[in-house]
């Protein structure tokens, strides 16, 4: 039999589809878009034919992430903290803190040996420090979302954005660019006031190593360095980093219908 | 006939129909409350509006209906009627970033729904932010403010300082009302406090029990049982509680059925409606089983003494003023005795008096077990209430435990 995990986010919709060996046998990324129970079945109709298999061979399927209410075929819903720990322990099992940078929230979850979640903390109400933070910065800056982390890796002088606000520190930056401060210096700038607050969460939970980065900024390879640094010098980054909390909602729903 | 006390003469007439049918602890809690909020606009009592450690015994023997701000914040939040009157204190210039509960106050009084007080009295402790509303009200209904200075620390002097600032509150009351106070019917109120405090005690003591007799909002915003300290009715509504509790739990009765998960709440209650304490009983079978603020932390008070010296006692030795260290045991007593597996602290936005202790507050419940969520919400103002988020968090928390 094959189980399914789906992870709605605000901004991409994921699908991962394991086997009885946890092995992932397909998966998809899908953007959310406006309606996120369409964006949910897309997301899984795509998996299901990648997978070469029918609803029929599901046995379980776990929605997670905000949207994890707009699933009407999922067996439970379970939120994406506790997936993104059962995901990422998965992949690398030494794992005892995850740092998860997703669209519109940021969290930090600390596991004890066992992989079970044992505290966490997530960003206020606020989008500051997410993947939304810094597509608003890339579009200020016009240049591709993909592009700001190896430019920022070329920066030469440390540039500080004082602004918490979303839309004051795009105003920040905007003025900045109108003083033709080098873009390089300006992305190191962003997401240093990313990675401070991270470093905040990560210090009140009490991080300890190993430490693994989820979601989709964690494709972001200066915001990975930065964190990597404030991590001790190590860090675990899956392949796919984006689909670790629709893998974790997939293994658990495999370890919920063995025990059923 | 103004809106609000349309409000609470309706309020206290369904309640009074409900109890009619049957009588419980808590419709008969709400109703002798909303009696409370209806007294606001008797003409032959003079009224306060004061802040939430007053001793209101004192202002019932000078004849003086009182009622705290945020009561009315909370109560306004409630009936889904706050928007406006957050509105209106914005447009007046109070910032969204500060206290909701007061915010509404203000908006409430500059759109003049509000009867006008004739009194206004503030306590230092456990929030200086009141005393500055109760300020600008005063300015608003050109009326002095009194402040009993609060002392931080409990010794021998700092209670004959206090018990000089009640003093100095009847001699101010007495100044403006021409109402004098009835010893008698101060020392009256101090034995029905004892005999109120003894069913409270064993009430309390029964939620102890596994599975609790209480659900989680039987005992929701019984802080607001200070507005009937010292009363009949509060003896009555004391009594009540500990026999419902007690026949709960002689038939073996939960007030959640299957009750999974035991919580402690940290502060208040969100006071406006949502889905939190739904959700934590029907998916996950958690009960709140004690809120600290219901702690009765108090020594039955000496009926033979000065009545205002026993008042001073009470007041000055709540967990919440004075050194933390004194509310820590408390919280760590209470998650212990109340064998809860987990805490829940909704730090209410604009809220300074509790704000720097978040993290000890944590460390002292993990020190018996209790992991404790911190939810960042504002308890009265639902625009700044993101519940997809809260829920988010409320439920990787209850994952957790």
């Amino acid at each position: 039999m094959y189980y399914a995990g789906i992870d709605i986010g605000s901004l991409s919709t994921e699908t991962v589809i394991i086997d009885d060996n946890e092995k992932s046998i397909a998966y998809n990324i899908f953007p959310t878009g406006a309606n996120s129970k369409i964006a949910a079945q897309k997301s899984f109709n795509l998996s299901l034919e990648l997978a070469g298999i029918s609803p029929d061979n599901l046995q379980y399927i776990v929605a997670t992430g905000y949207g994890r209410i707009s699933v009407p075929f999922a067996s439970k819903m379970v939120t994406e903290i506790t997936c993104h720990g059962r995901g990422a322990y998965h992949l690398f099992p030494g794992t005892r803190t995850i740092i998860d940078i997703g669209g519109q929230d940021s969290k930090v979850i600390k596991l004890e040996d066992s992989g079970k979640v044992i505290d966490f903390a997530m960003n206020d109400k606020c989008a500051a420090g997410t993947g939304r933070f810094l597509e608003v910065m890339a579009r200020a800056m016009e240049i591709d979302l993909e592009e700001m982390g190896p430019m920022s890796l070329k920066s030469e002088e440390e540039i500080s954005i004082s602004s918490m606000c979303t839309v004051f520190a795009e105003s920040e930056v905007i003025s900045l660019v109108a003083q033709a401060r080098p873009k390089e210096d300006i992305i190191n700038g962003i997401h240093n006031a990313i990675c401070s607050r991270i470093s905040a969460m990560m210090e009140r939970i009490g991080m300890e190593p190993e430490v693994s980065m989820t979601g989709g900024v964690a494709k972001n390879s200066g915001i990975v360095a930065k964190i990597k640094q404030r991590a001790g010098g190590k860090i675990n980054v899956p392949d796919e980093p984006q689909i670790v909390g629709a893998l974790g909602a997939a293994l658990i729903a495999r370890d919920i219908a063995n025990r059923e | 006939m103004s809106m609000l006390e349309t409000y609470f003469a309706q309020l206290e007439e369904g309640l009074k129909k409900k109890l009619e049918r049957k009588t419980t602890a808590r419709r008969k809690f709400i109703y002798e409350i909303s009696r409370i909020g209806g007294k606001m606009f008797d003409d032959n009592l003079s009224s306060a509006w004061t802040t939430v450690f007053v001793p209101f015994e004192i202002l019932n023997a000078m004849g003086v209906a009182g009622n705290f701000i945020e009561f009315v914040g909370a109560m306004m939040a409630g009936a889904g009627i706050g928007r406006q009157y957050l509105e209106k204190a914005e447009a007046a210039g109070y910032s969204t970033d500060s206290c909701a509960y007061h915010r509404t106050i203000v908006g409430a009084a500059l759109e003049g729904i509000m009867p006008e007080p004739d009194l206004l009295i503030g306590a230092s402790c456990p929030c200086d932010g009141g005393i500055k509303v109760l300020k600008r009200i005063g300015e608003i209904y050109k009326k002095d403010v009194f402040v009993i200075n609060t002392p931080y620390e409990y010794t021998p002097e700092s209670l004959d300082y206090l018990v000089n600032q009640f003093k100095a509150m009847i001699d101010f009351i007495k100044e403006r009302t021409g109402r004098d106070i009835d010893f008698d019917l101060l020392r009256q109120s101090i034995r029905n406090n004892n005999k109120a405090r003894e069913y409270l005690v064993e009430a309390l003591e029964l939620c102890k029990n596994v599975p609790s007799p209480a659900s989680s909002n039987d005992w929701k915003n019984f802080i607001m049982f200070v507005l009937l300290a010292g009363s009949e009715p509060a003896i009555e509504v004391a009594r009540i509680y500990r026999d419902e509790f007690k026949e709960k739990v002689g038939k073996g009765l939960a007030g959640l059925a299957d009750e999974k998960y035991r919580l402690l709440w940290i502060q208040n209650r969100i006071q406006f409606k949502n889905n939190l304490i739904n959700i934590l009983e029907s998916k996950f079978g958690a009960n709140v089983v004690i809120d600290e603020l219901n702690y009765i932390y108090w020594e039955p008070m000496d009926e033979e003494g000065d009545p205002l010296r026993a008042l001073a006692i009470r007041q000055i030795t709540h967990p919440i003023i004075g050194n933390i260290d004194r509310r820590l045991d408390v919280l760590a007593m209470l998650g212990r005795e109340y064998k809860c597996h987990g805490a829940i602290n909704p730090a209410h936005w604009g809220c300074r008096q509790s704000g720097g202790a978040r993290y000890m507050f944590k460390e002292a419940l993990r020190e018996v077990d209790v992991p404790v969520i911190h939810l960042d919400v504002d308890c009265v103002d639902e625009r700044n209430f993101s519940e997809g988020q809260i829920i988010t968090r409320l439920e990787a928390f209850m994952e957790m435990l």
